[in-house]
C-alpha cells in the first residue's frame, strides 16, 4: 500500500513533472510496440507461405549485368522437371495495375497470367471456391482471393460470377483463400497463360517459382543449379538443332556448338528461397530493405534507451526529497531490502501504469484507419502477444533500472545524518546528474537534426526530378472499344484547351513496380533491360529530354531509344545501328526516368523505349495506356472530368478512370514514404521524451537550488542575476552537447541517406535550428523555474533543506 | 539605527490567521548590540526576517538609517539590503557548491565591487577569522564551527552597519559556540551593529541589551 501512496505523493508534489514523465514512458511503450511489430513484419515476410524454405525463386543474369528475375517458359519448364523439383509455377505481368468492376463496384488490383497446371499450388493455396487450375490453353477465367470476393459480394462464392476491366469479360473460376499480407505472393487476379511463351526463348518477360521435394538438400542444389541448368539449357536448345547437328560436318559440328557456347555462355542462374528473397533487392517487388529494417531494430532499442534514461533523470532527480521520509522509516524498523525493494517497486508500478496507458494508445490507432499509411500488417494487440509480452517485460525492465540506483542513493546515508536534513545530493550525485542532463540534451539535439534531414528527404524525394513532368500528366487504360479509336481520341483531346499533348504506351510511367524485361544475347553480347513499348510522341508528353541521337518520328518502327544507363553500360551502341546483331536500331538516347522504387537506382538500370512495328504484330496492340499532357495552370480536377467524359462517350458507355501520375507516383512508393513517416515519427517521439525528461531535470535542478537562490538573494542577488546564473549552465551544456551531437548527428543522417540513390544534402543550417529547438524548451523551462524561485520570498527556501 | 513602531505581521491561510508580532515598538542605536529572546514561535526570526528587508511586515513602520523601508517591493528591499545588512543564520546556509573564498566573495560581486578589491578584502577577513587554510574548500570538508565563521565572515566582508544573526550558535558546541560569539562581540566593538535571535541565555549575556518577545509582543523580563 506504501507503494501506491508514496506515488500518489510524489505525483501530487510535482503534478507537471509525473504527469508528462508518464505521458512520456507511454507513448515511448507504445512506440516500441509499434516498431516492433514493423520489425517483426519484416523478419517473418514470406514466412506465412508453407514451406518457404524450399520454395525457390529463379533468378538470372547475364554478362555481369545485375540478377534479375526474368526467364523464360521453355527453361523454366526443364527447370521444373529436375528430380529435386516437387512443383513449380510462373507469372507474367498482365499490364498497369487495372479496375475491375462488378455492379456498382469496383477494385483496383493487378493482374498477372500464372502457369495453367500449377498456378498458386507450390504456395500452398487454399482453394475455397471453383477451381485453381486451367485443363488447357483454352480454358479462360480467372481466380482472385477471398478478400476481393468478400468485397464484390460479401462472400467467397463467386465462382461463375464475371468481372469487368472495361475492355473485357473475365468469368471467376475459382476463389484461393489470402495469402499472408507480408508475402511475395500477392493477393491479385490470376488468369492463364495458356501457351504463351512455350518453345519461346527470346521472351524473357516471365518469373518462375519452384518447389522442391521435403529430402531435397536445399543447399546443394543452389549451389549445383547454375551449372545444372546450363547443362540443361544446352541440351534443350541442342535439341533443336539436333537434325541440323546429326547432319554436319565435325567442322560444322564444332561451329554449332561454338554458337551454342556463345549463346549460353553469358547466362547465369541461382534460385533464392522465398525466406530470402524480402531482403534480396534483385526484383523491384523485393519491397525489403536490410538498411531500413536495421534502422527500425535500433528505433525500438533507442526509444527504450530514451524512455529508460528519462525514467533514471526522473527518479534520480526526486530522489534527494525522499531522503528523510525514508530514513524515517529506517530508524522506525524498516529493514534496508523492504525500503529498497518499496523503492523500486515505485519505479515498476509507474513502468506498468504507462505500459498499460501506452497499450491503450495502441488500441486507440488501431480504430483510425490513417494508420495504414503508417505501419504495414496488423497492428492489433491480440494478433501480436509475444510482442505484448516482450513490451511488459521491458516496461518491467525499465521500471527496475529506473529505481534501482535512486533506491541505493537514498538508503545510502546515515539515518542520523539524513533526519537532521543535512544531506543533499553527493558531489558523485551531482555528477552523474549533470551527465545525464547532458546526455538527454545530446540525444535531443541528435534527434531533432535526424528528423531534419528524414524531412528534407522526404521532401527531396517527393519533389526532385523524376526525369518527366510528374504534376501535369494523366493517364487511362484503354478497352478494346477504345483501342480501336486512339487516332480519334488522340484528335478529340487535342482539341480541348488545356491538353497539350497526347500519346500511347503499354505501361504508365511509375505506376506500378513490375514492368517487362527484355534480354538479348549475341556474340560476346547481351542485353537485360525494361522494354517499355510506347508511340512516337510518348517522349515529348512525357517531357523526357532526348540527349543523343534523336526522338522519335511519325516514320519510326521497331526502333529504340534507350536511357543515359544503357548507353553507358553498352558501350558499343552506335546511333541508327542495332542494339546487338539482329536486334532493333537504337535512334536516340534520353535522360534516365524513375520509374519503380526510391531505392531504384537510375544511373544504372537499362531501359529502352520501344516502337514495336512490324517485328512484334503478332504481339497485337500493347499500347493501351493513353498518357495525356496538360497544360500548366490549368484545372486539372475539371480537365479530367472532361478527359473521362469523352472517354466514356466514344466507349462503350463504361466509366473510364483517368488517374494523375503525380497520385500513382505517391501509391507506387507507399513502403518508402511510410518508412519515411515511421522513423520521422519515431524521431519525434523520442524528440518529445527527451524534452520533456529535459524539462523535468530543469525543473528539478531549479527545485535543488531553490535554497541557493534564496542565500543569494539575501545576500543581493537580483531576480535577473538569479536567472542569469541558471540558464547560463544550461546554456553551458547545450553548447558542449551541440559539439557532440554534431558529428553524431551527421553521421547517423549521411548512413540513412545511403539508402538512397537519389538524396537531399545536409544542409549546415539544420545543426543550429536543432540547437535552437532544444534551446529553447531548455533555457524557456529554466528562465521560467528561476524566475519562480528568484521571486519566491528567501525566508521560505533557506528554512527548507 | 533602527526604529521599529506598532509593527505587526499577520500570516494568513485558507483557514487560519496566525498573529505573528503584535504592535511591536523597538529601536536599536548605532554600534548596540541587542538580543532577542523568547520561546519557540514567540515571532523572533519573524522580527529579525522584517529588519533583515527579507519580509514585510503588514502594518507598522519600519526606519532603517532615516528610511522608511517598512513596506518596499522587493527590488527595493534587495537594493537596500546590499551592503548594509550582513546575515549570520543557524543552519550556516554556505553554498555547497561554492568554496570557502567564494563564498565569502558572494555578496561583493553582488554590490559590484572590482575583482581585484574582491580578492583583497576575502584575504584579509579570511586572514582576521583564521580561515586562510581553508580558503579551498567546500563547506562539507568543514566542522560546524568552521562553517559558522565562513558565514559570519561572509556577512562581515561587505563592512555592513548592521549584522542580523539568528541563533548563531544554535548548530554548534559550546566551544565553538564561544568562539562565535567572541568573534561577533569584536566585530560589535568595531562598531558594527549587532541584533542576534537566541535561546541561550551565555549568548545573550554577550549582548548590551535584551529584548524579550512574547506571543508576538514584548515585555519586560520578568513575564518570561
Amino acid at each position: 500500500m506504501d507503494v501506491f501512496r508514496n506515488i500518489l505523493y510524489m505525483a501530487r508534489r510535482f503534478k507537471t513533472a509525473t504527469l508528462l514523465n508518464l505521458a512520456g514512458l507511454a507513448v515511448a511503450f507504445a512506440a516500441l510496440f509499434l516498431f516492433l511489430t514493423q520489425v517483426e513484419y519484416s523478419a517473418s515476410y514470406n514466412r506465412g507461405i508453407p514451406n518457404a524454405e524450399r520454395i525457390m525463386r529463379v533468378e538470372t543474369m547475364m554478362n555481369g549485368a545485375p540478377w534479375n528475375t526474368n526467364c523464360c517458359v521453355p527453361l523454366l519448364e526443364v527447370m521444373m522437371e529436375m528430380p529435386e523439383v516437387e512443383s513449380g509455377t510462373m507469372f507474367s505481368y498482365r499490364g498497369s495495375t487495372s479496375e475491375f468492376y462488378m455492379g456498382s463496384t469496383s477494385v483496383k488490383c493487378d493482374w498477372f497470367g500464372t502457369r495453367k497446371e500449377t498456378s498458386l499450388e507450390p504456395f500452398g493455396a487454399v482453394c475455397l471456391d471453383g477451381k485453381l487450375n486451367w485443363k488447357d490453353d483454352t480454358d479462360q477465367g480467372v481466380i482472385i482471393p477471398a478478400s476481393l470476393a468478400q468485397r464484390f459480394l460479401g462472400t467467397t462464392m463467386a465462382a461463375g460470377h464475371y468481372l469487368w476491366t472495361g475492355k473485357d469479360s473475365l468469368q471467376i473460376i475459382g476463389v484461393y483463400q489470402d495469402f499472408p499480407d507480408n508475402s511475395c505472393v500477392g493477393n491479385m487476379i490470376y488468369s492463364s497463360l495458356g501457351g504463351e511463351g512455350e518453345h519461346d526463348f527470346s521472351e524473357w518477360s516471365f518469373k518462375g517459382y519452384l518447389r522442391l521435394h521435403k529430402t531435397a538438400d536445399v543447399e546443394a542444389f543452389r549451389k549445383e543449379f547454375s551449372d545444372k541448368v546450363r547443362t540443361i539449357f544446352r541440351a534443350t536448345i541442342m535439341a533443336e538443332y539436333a537434325e541440323e547437328y546429326n547432319n554436319a560436318t565435325p567442322e560444322q559440328r564444332a561451329a554449332i556448338e561454338q554458337q551454342l557456347d556463345s549463346k549460353i555462355g553469358p547466362h547465369n542462374f541461382r534460385v533464392t528461397p522465398l525466406t530470402e528473397t524480402y531482403f534480396s533487392g534483385t526484383d523491384s517487388g523485393d519491397r525489403g530493405n536490410r538498411i531500413m529494417h536495421l534502422i527500425l531494430i535500433w528505433a525500438c532499442i533507442l526509444v527504450v534507451l530514451v524512455a529508460a534514461i528519462n525514467f533514471l533523470n526522473f527518479t534520480l532527480a526526486e530522489s534527494p526529497m525522499r531522503v528523510k521520509g525514508v530514513n524515517t522509516r529506517r530508524v522506525l524498523g524498516s529493514s534496508l531490502t523492504s525500503l529498497r525493494l518499496g523503492l523500486i517497486g515505485e519505479t515498476v508500478v509507474i513502468a506498468l501504469v504507462a505500459f498499460l496507458l501506452g497499450m491503450f494508445i495502441v488500441y486507440l490507432l488501431t480504430q483510425w484507419t490513417a494508420i495504414t499509411t503508417l505501419v504495414q500488417g496488423s497492428i492489433k494487440l491480440q494478433d501480436h502477444l509475444p510482442l505484448l509480452g516482450l513490451t511488459a517485460l521491458v516496461a518491467l525492465a525499465i521500471g527496475v533500472v529506473a529505481g534501482a540506483y535512486p533506491a541505493w542513493f537514498v538508503t545510502s546515508f546515515q539515518p542520523a545524518m539524513a533526519l537532521k536534513g543535512a544531506f543533499g545530493l553527493t558531489p558523485r550525485g551531482r555528477r552523474l546528474r549533470t551527465l545525464l542532463v547532458s546526455l538527454q540534451i545530446t540525444i535531443s539535439l541528435v534527434l531533432a537534426t535526424y528528423i531534419g534531414i528524414l524531412m528534407l528527404q522526404s521532401r527531396y524525394i517527393y519533389h526532385s526530378d523524376y526525369g518527366f513532368d510528374k504534376d501535369e500528366l494523366c493517364y487511362a487504360a484503354l478497352s478494346q472499344e477504345l483501342l480501336k479509336k486512339k487516332d480519334a481520341i488522340r484528335t478529340e483531346l487535342l482539341g480541348m484547351g488545356g491538353v497539350e499533348d497526347v500519346s500511347y504506351s503499354a505501361f504508365a510511367l511509375g505506376s506500378s513496380t513490375g514492368y517487362m524485361g527484355w534480354g538479348r544475347a549475341q556474340g560476346d553480347k547481351s542485353v537485360s533491360f525494361t522494354s517499355m513499348p510506347v508511340d512516337w510522341h510518348y517522349l515529348r508528353t512525357m517531357g523526357i529530354k532526348v540527349i543523343e541521337g534523336r526522338d522519335f518520328n511519325e516514320h519510326d518502327s521497331d526502333c529504340y531509344i534507350i536511357n543515359e544507363a544503357a548507353r553507358k553500360r553498352w558501350t558499343w551502341v552506335e546511333m541508327n545501328k542495332e542494339l546487338i546483331d539482329g536486334d532493333l536500331p537504337v535512334v536516340g538516347v534520353c535522360e534516365n526516368v524513375r520509374y519503380a522504387s526510391i531505392r531504384q537506382d537510375r544511373e544504372t538500370d537499362p531501359v529502352a523505349f520501344v516502337i514495336m512495328g512490324e517485328r512484334y504484330a503478332a504481339w497485337g496492340d500493347r499500347l493501351g495506356t493513353l498518357n495525356v499532357r496538360l497544360a500548366a495552370g490549368t484545372d486539372k480536377l475539371a480537365l479530367r472530368k472532361q478527359i473521362q467524359g469523352k472517354l466514356t462517350e466514344m466507349g462503350d458507355g463504361s466509366t473510364v478512370e483517368v488517374h494523375f501520375l503525380d497520385e500513382e507516383l505517391e501509391h507506387l512508393y507507399q513502403d518508402e514514404f511510410r518508412f519515411i513517416r515511421q522513423v520521422i515519427l519515431f524521431g519525434i517521439i523520442c524528440l518529445i521524451i527527451t524534452l520533456i525528461g529535459v524539462f523535468c531535470l530543469t525543473m528539478f535542478e531549479t527545485e535543488y537550488r531553490r535554497k541557493e537562490i534564496g542565500i543569494r538573494k539575501v545576500f543581493g542577488s537580483t531576480e535577473r542575476q538569479i536567472v542569469r546564473l541558471l540558464t547560463s549552465r544550461y546554456l553551458q551544456l547545450l553548447l558542449l552537447a551541440f559539439v557532440i551531437a554534431v558529428p553524431l548527428a551527421w553521421y547517423m543522417g549521411s548512413q540513412w541517406l545511403e539508402n538512397f540513390t537519389e538524396r537531399t544534402m545536409i544542409h549546415w543550417w539544420l545543426f543550429p535550428l536543432a540547437l535552437i529547438l532544444v534551446g529553447l524548451v531548455t533555457l524557456l523551462t529554466a528562465t521560467i523555474q528561476g524566475w519562480r524561485a528568484a521571486t519566491e520570498n528567501p525566508i521560505n527556501s533557506i528554512k527548507t533543506e | 539605527m533602527i526604529k521599529i513602531e506598532n509593527l505587526t505581521k499577520i500570516f494568513r491561510t485558507e483557514e487560519v490567521e496566525t498573529v505573528a508580532l503584535d504592535g511591536v515598538c523597538l529601536s536599536v542605536e548605532q554600534g548596540e548590540f541587542v538580543a532577542i529572546m523568547g520561546p519557540s514561535g514567540c515571532g523572533k526570526s519573524t522580527l529579525l526576517n522584517i529588519m533583515g528587508l527579507l519580509d514585510n511586515p503588514t502594518s507598522g513602520s519600519y526606519i532603517l538609517d532615516g528610511e522608511e523601508v517598512g513596506h518596499l517591493k522587493e527590488s527595493q528591499r534587495t537594493s537596500v539590503r546590499k551592503g548594509k545588512i550582513g546575515f549570520v543564520f543557524q543552519s550556516f546556509n554556505l553554498i555547497d557548491e561554492l568554496n570557502v573564498e567564494e563564498n565569502i566573495e558572494l555578496p561583493l560581486k553582488y554590490i559590484g565591487v572590482p575583482q581585484k578589491e574582491r580578492r583583497e578584502r576575502v584575504v584579509e577577513i579570511l586572514r582576521r577569522l583564521e580561515l586562510s587554510h581553508r580558503a579551498k574548500h567546500y563547506p562539507q570538508q568543514l566542522s560546524g564551527g568552521q562553517q559558522q565563521r565562513v558565514a559570519i565572515a561572509r556577512a562581515v566582508v561587505m563592512n555592513p552597519k548592521l549584522i542580523l544573526a539568528d541563533e548563531p550558535t544554535g548548530n554548534l558546541d559550546s566551544k565553538n559556540g564561544l568562539e562565535v560569539m567572541q568573534l561577533l562581540t569584536q566585530l560589535n566593538n568595531e562598531g558594527t551593529t549587532i541584533v542576534m535571535v537566541t535561546h541561550s541565555q551565555r549568548d545573550a549575556g554577550f549582548a548590551q541589551r535584551i529584548v524579550n518577545l512574547l506571543d508576538g509582543q514584548i515585555v519586560p523580563e520578568a513575564r518570561l
